[in-house]
């Protein structure tokens, strides 16, 4: 177990520094098979380490290994300690397995781009820190990983340097991360200074056992959630995601949908006993999880951007996950966090390769009738559409529908509105989901979409399998906690992350059975809607006749989708737009003016560098004088 | 026979110190602006010097005659920066002085 | 016969090991063939400086309780033996950069002027009376006017040279007067005797109090007092940047503690509050100006404009704690600050021009070690998880904390954050590909010096194994640190 995870961690690090100090002495083609060979070994490494944990008792499953302690001040020791249990077994397997997927088919999606090599050496970077991140065995590695991650992200969205768009997409991901990191840092300082440590364990039992004021847990907690909550994209420091895919398609499967942007949720689950010593910071947790989920749902409804309706879909999956871990169901919350690697990774990379089909394009309207020219990638990115929906059989339903029975089986009003807003969520999903579907894959070809087919094919070989591998994950891997009949999922995460509530097998059914009816409500109205986009506008006398017949769907559209569309729109353009996203850019304009006029101050005028010292001597002088 | 108390020779001092911040301040001369310098400095010695015969201690006078010899170097490294700039045609004006900044 | 004090040769042995040096290479800068000057120089400096490290590191050994010596114009303690030995290896590390410059004229001087300004600093730090502190910064603030203006065929260097020197000066003479006034108020020079003597409140002690913390914050660049830096770093020789960045600091600090808390601690609630004061001020300033920056070296200067905000706050802290944050931050920072003005100064070499955040592009793949190497350097001045300034960073987090700064605190990590935003930005620029045709004709054509620079690289590789070593072997560095504040009557 141990040299797994060694290996595990090691493997990224040892290719990126491959990568790196040998330059251009390999050639771009060699960079990425470097790469990907470091993160499939990587894979290796958590696989071993699964099977060795897998065989042993389920309480003997957590590996602590130091490899060095370097500084022992007082009580406060810091090393670098790895943490290996069932927990971060789980997201070991996912970020390098998932990981490793997408590197391969960055493989064929960045071949003939300029600088391959600075892309796999920030691609094996970031599984590195991500890796580090949930593998630290002490708050100070998960800070080390949850900086590292941070600056990944950041080199990876600027990746393309030359777009503007792009360089102000990486900066202002920052700006909203480093809020969060700050508040983080400020939280762990909390910890160092009230606890004198930074261990897991002592951290944790110090919060159970109640030595720590209410004030000093809540601020604990709350640095750990605001740093959750920009990492994971949740409202309110949300708007950097959608930005984000100024990055390469694959980035934005990695890093912005499978593995660092649920790091938040692994966070609250790691350090569960914390928040549940602060149930109120934990219930926030939970109804901005609710929020998110809310919001990007509807926001989703009106992108046109293909990249940006997955981006929002991704907030408001990640929702789900912060109202699961919320309200305790921190196993299910896990779960959900690798059905959707799998799925939006999925349907991220299907995404990719129309985007590179089209050379490019990325607006759904330009496209359309993919379905005949890219069968497999229409196959795929159905596979995904109907596993985020939560469809039987497809991975989402099972995880979705149990974080939601977790609502219904915690009760209370609180648990009600959960149960609801999550309900109507999946029905938003599939709104949002199936208008991108049928926006894409049926109706006319539009002219691109014609041009491109002729010219042609889906894809590299070292593209279209990772998708196929996705695909068929996305399909099995929810198989793993059939409610009341076989839940390995569960009982694998039991030892590490006790949940605070177990639905009963009747209340999973139920909730699933309302969800899947809900889910299909939306895919159908999704098809209605899109159906009668396409007839009415070409032909007048058509339009007419199907006018009368779609009293149905103008119903619906003026109760459901008009409303609802209507509320998108007006929170994009009222809240989103002004306060949140206005709010930030403020922040960052006002720093870039602070930082204006600071270096207009300086004048180079030689006889200012002497005024000011003067001025500054006098008031020191007098303030000396006075307080003496 | 005494001579005026120790608050003159402070505010002596205090004043010929004002003078030498009030010259580098305002002239624009490196030249100037170096004398002004060497003011301030020759402040401090008289405020030493006069400190010392108060205390009747020497210790003040030959930090004093240490002074002297460190604003001797500062004055010839100034010197010598003056004479190189004036050997590139280099305006000698500390308003000139512009081209780093920001 | 004349009675003679005694004097405490051990002592004084690092100060005059580099003043040896400093006369040996003049002179070879007149008896040697011009052929083997620079040689010579670079090896009897490199000789010179090993030697006062050396030396340092005998008094660190034999100097566990403090005393006053040379008729208590000296402190041999190890406080000043630690900063001794950093700064003399800062001189080392400098000295191998810049044995690649490819100076032409005044190459001899170069180097005894640098290993003057390290003899100053390193009887500056170990000062015991207001003469010595005085005396021991004109002689290595003297040198360093004329290191920044030893290239006299670039403007911007002459320029740097007099603004330092104008700018230097007149906070020498508010420094001077201030020492004038703790005399009078006193009739002491000594740190220790002036303790003594101290009339808390009388004016004229309080005035003087101000005008030494003013010139000490001058040369620690703490704004408001820092407006000379980032023109001075920008116009003067990168090497001498490099160093001033480093060992100016480390004696500026180290001197501005042993003073507040030997000679001033009955003023400690005065003179704490101004500290923080002007730490927020530096941290503000330095990080928000430092943004705006294109060109690297000024981007850096005001870096260290916002570091010495960060130090800052370990004095502020006025307890141990904060004495050992301060001495240890210094060890990372310094190795950063070097490493980070080394690469700066290779890649000015190579180009024959000002080093902008545009012409850094390409940086990481056409010399991957130096790039990988400054990308590390970044990390630490940003305090990173695993560099040395992260935990240094810590330290002076902690110490603040426990003396009740907790809004320092606040601020800190906020400045922290900000300063990610353009140490990053350098991290970007290393790995983006360059604008212009391949570096490889432009070597030839700017004709710079020859493009690997072996001692260079060595230079830089010690400055990585610091900046990247003090944070794993962070116990023993704790260690020596407050060892050496234990000296320091807290």
């Amino acid at each position: 177990m141990v040299f797994g995870s060694w290996l595990c961690l090691l493997a990224p690090l040892a290719g990126f520094l491959a990568i790196l100090l040998l330059g251009t002495r390999i050639t771009r083609r060699q960079a990425g098979a470097l790469s990907t060979f470091a993160v499939f070994a990587g894979f290796a490494g958590a696989v071993i380490a699964f099977v060795d944990a897998w065989g042993r008792d389920a309480h003997d499953r957590v590996e602590v290994t130091t490899a060095w302690t370097w500084l022992q001040a007082g009580d406060f020791q810091a090393g670098l300690t790895l943490l290996v249990d069932p927990l971060s077994l789980v997201m070991m397997l996912v970020v390098t397995g998932i990981g490793g997927l997408i590197v391969l088919y960055s493989n064929g999606y960045m071949a003939g781009s300029d600088e391959e090599r600075r892309y796999f050496a920030y691609m094996s970077f970031f599984v590195f820190a991500m890796l580090m991140l949930v593998m630290g065995g002490n708050l100070l590695l998960l800070l080390v990983g949850w900086g590292l991650v941070g600056l990944a992200s950041y080199l990876l969205i600027g990746f393309d340097h030359h777009r503007p768009a792009a360089v102000a997409a990486a900066k202002k991901a920052f700006v909203v991360n480093t809020i969060g990191d700050a508040a983080m840092a400020l939280a762990l300082f909390l910890a160092i200074a009230k606890i004198g440590s930074l261990d897991y364990g002592t951290v944790f039992s110090a919060a159970e056992d109640g030595v720590l004021s209410d004030t000093v847990v809540t601020l604990l907690a709350l640095g750990l959630l605001a740093g959750a909550v920009a990492k994971s994209a949740q409202i309110p420091l949300h708007t950097w995601l959608p930005d984000a895919m100024e990055g390469p398609t694959p980035v934005s499967a990695l890093i912005h949908a499978a593995t660092m942007v649920t790091a938040g949720v692994y966070l609250i689950c790691r350090t569960h006993p914390i928040f549940e010593a602060a149930p109120d910071i934990q219930h926030l947790a939970a109804l901005l999880g609710l929020a998110t989920l809310l919001v990007a749902g509807l926001v989703a409804l009106v992108q046109w951007d293909i990249k940006r309706v997955i981006a929002y879909s991704t907030m408001s999956q990640i929702g789900y996950m912060f109202l699961g871990a919320g309200i305790g169901a921190y196993g299910f919350a896990m779960f959900h966090l690798v059905t959707h690697a799998f799925f939006k990774a999925l349907l991220f990379l299907a995404a990719g390769l129309v985007i590179h089909h089209l050379d490019g394009e990325q607006d759904i309207r330009k496209m359309g009738g993919l379905r005949r020219f890219m069968p497999y990638t229409h196959a795929t990115f159905l596979v995904g559409s109907l596993a985020l929906v939560g469809i039987p059989i497809f991975a989402g339903f099972w995880s979705k529908d149990a974080i939601l029975a977790s609502a219904l089986a915690y009760g209370g009003s609180l648990g009600w509105v959960l149960y609801v807003g999550g309900l109507i969520g999946t029905l938003l999903t599939g709104l949002y989901t199936f208008r991108l579907y049928f926006r894409v894959f049926h109706g006319e070809p539009a002219g691109k979409a014609r041009e491109a087919a002729a010219h042609h094919g889906e894809g590299a070989r070292s593209m279209l399998v990772p998708v196929g591998v996705l695909a068929v994950g996305s399909t099995v891997v929810g198989l793993l906690a059939i409610p009341g009949v076989w839940e390995p999922f569960e009982t694998w995460l039991e030892p590490a992350v006790e949940p605070l509530v177990h639905p009963s097998t009747g209340e999973e059914w139920l909730t699933s059975l309302v969800a899947v009816v809900l889910g299909v409500l939306g895919i159908l109205l999704a098809r209605r809607a899109f159906t009668a986009g396409r007839e009415l506008v070409p032909d007048g006398a058509v339009r007419d006749t199907l006018e009368h017949k779609l009293w149905f769907d103008e119903l619906y559209d003026a109760v459901v989708s008009r409303p609802a569309q209507l509320v998108a729109l007006l929170l994009r353009d009222r809240v989103e737009a002004p306060v949140v996203h206005g709010g930030l850019d403020e922040v960052a304009e006002g720093t870039l003016r602070g930082a204006a006029i600071t270096g207009s101050a300086q004048t180079g005028l030689l006889r200012t560098y002497a005024l000011a010292f003067t001025v500054a001597v006098a008031v020191l002088t007098l303030v000396f004088l006075v307080t003496r | 026979m005494s001579g005026p108390g120790i608050p003159w020779y402070l505010a002596v001092a205090a004043l010929l110190f004002s003078i030498g911040v009030a010259g580098v301040l305002l002239r624009r001369s490196p030249l100037i602006v170096l004398l002004s310098l060497e003011i301030m400095l020759n402040a401090a010695n008289l405020a030493f010097v006069g400190f010392s015969r108060l205390f009747g201690e020497m210790d003040g006078q030959v930090f004093a005659l240490a002074v002297m010899a460190v604003a001797a170097a500062e004055v010839c490294v100034g010197l010598g920066l003056i004479v190189a700039m004036a050997r590139r045609n280099l305006a000698l004006d500390v308003d000139t002085l512009t081209e780093l900044r920001g | 016969m004349i009675e003679t004090p005694h004097v405490d040769w051990l002592a004084l042995a690092p100060t005059l090991a580099l003043l040896a040096t400093s006369g040996i290479t003049l002179l070879g800068a007149v008896l040697v063939p011009r052929a083997g000057e620079r040689a010579f120089a670079v090896v009897v400096s490199l000789g010179g400086y090993l030697a006062s490290a050396v030396l340092a590191a005998v008094v660190y050994d034999r100097s566990a309780d403090a005393s006053a010596v040379v008729v208590e114009s000296m402190t041999r303690d190890r406080l000043g033996a630690l900063a001794a030995i950093l700064i003399a290896l800062t001189g080392l590390v400098v000295t191998l950069v810049a044995a690649g410059d490819g100076r032409r004229s005044h190459v001899g001087e170069f180097y005894a002027l640098l290993a003057a300004a390290t003899a100053g600093m390193v009887l500056f730090v170990s000062a015991g009376n207001l003469m010595t502190m005085f005396l021991a910064l004109e002689w290595f603030s003297i040198s360093l006017y004329v290191l920044c203006a030893l290239d006299t065929h670039r403007r911007e260097s002459l320029e740097a040279g007099l603004k330092y020197l104008i700018v230097g000066s007149f906070g020498s003479g508010i420094l001077l007067f201030g020492c004038a006034l703790v005399y009078g108020a006193t009739g002491e020079l000594g740190f220790q005797a002036i303790q003594e003597a101290t009339g808390a409140d009388d004016p004229l002690f309080v005035t003087g109090m101000a005008m030494i913390l003013a010139g000490l914050a001058f040369k620690v660049s703490a704004a408001p007092f820092h407006m000379w830096t980032p023109d001075v770093y920008e116009g003067a020789p990168t090497t001498v940047t490099a160093y001033m960045s480093a060992a100016t600091k480390v004696a500026a600090l180290v001197l501005m503690l042993r003073i507040l808390v030997t000679a001033f601690p009955e003023q400690a609630e005065i003179w704490s509050v101004a500290v923080a004061v002007l730490a927020v001020c530096s941290l503000a300033i330095g990080n928000l100006a430092a943004i705006a920056q294109r060109d690297v070296k000024r981007l850096l200067a005001y870096s260290s404009v916002s570091h010495a905000g960060f130090l800052l706050i370990a004095i502020a802290a006025n307890n141990p704690d904060g004495g050992k944050a301060l001495l240890y931050y210094l060890i990372p920072y310094s190795a950063a600050s070097v490493g980070a003005f080394a690469v700066v100064a290779a890649r000015e070499r190579e180009q024959g021009r000002a080093v902008t955040l545009d012409s850094l592009a390409g940086l990481g793949w056409e010399r991957p070690f130096l790039g990988v190497c400054m990308w590390w350097f970044m990390l630490s001045l940003a305090g990173f998880p695993l560099t040395g300034g992260f935990l240094g960073k810590l330290f002076v987090f902690s110490a603040a904390y426990e003396a009740g700064w907790w809004w320092l605190v606040v601020i800190g990590v906020l400045a922290t954050a900000l300063s990610l935003a353009y140490y990053l930005n350098v991290v970007r620029a290393l790995y983006m590909r360059s604008g212009q045709a391949p570096a490889t004709g432009a070597v030839v054509a700017t004709g710079g010096s020859p493009p690997r620079d072996r001692l260079l690289d060595t230079a830089v590789g010690a400055a990585l194994v610091v900046t990247v070593g003090s944070f794993f072997f962070v116990q023993p560095l704790v260690d020596l640190a407050s060892d050496a504040v234990a000296a320091l009557p807290f």
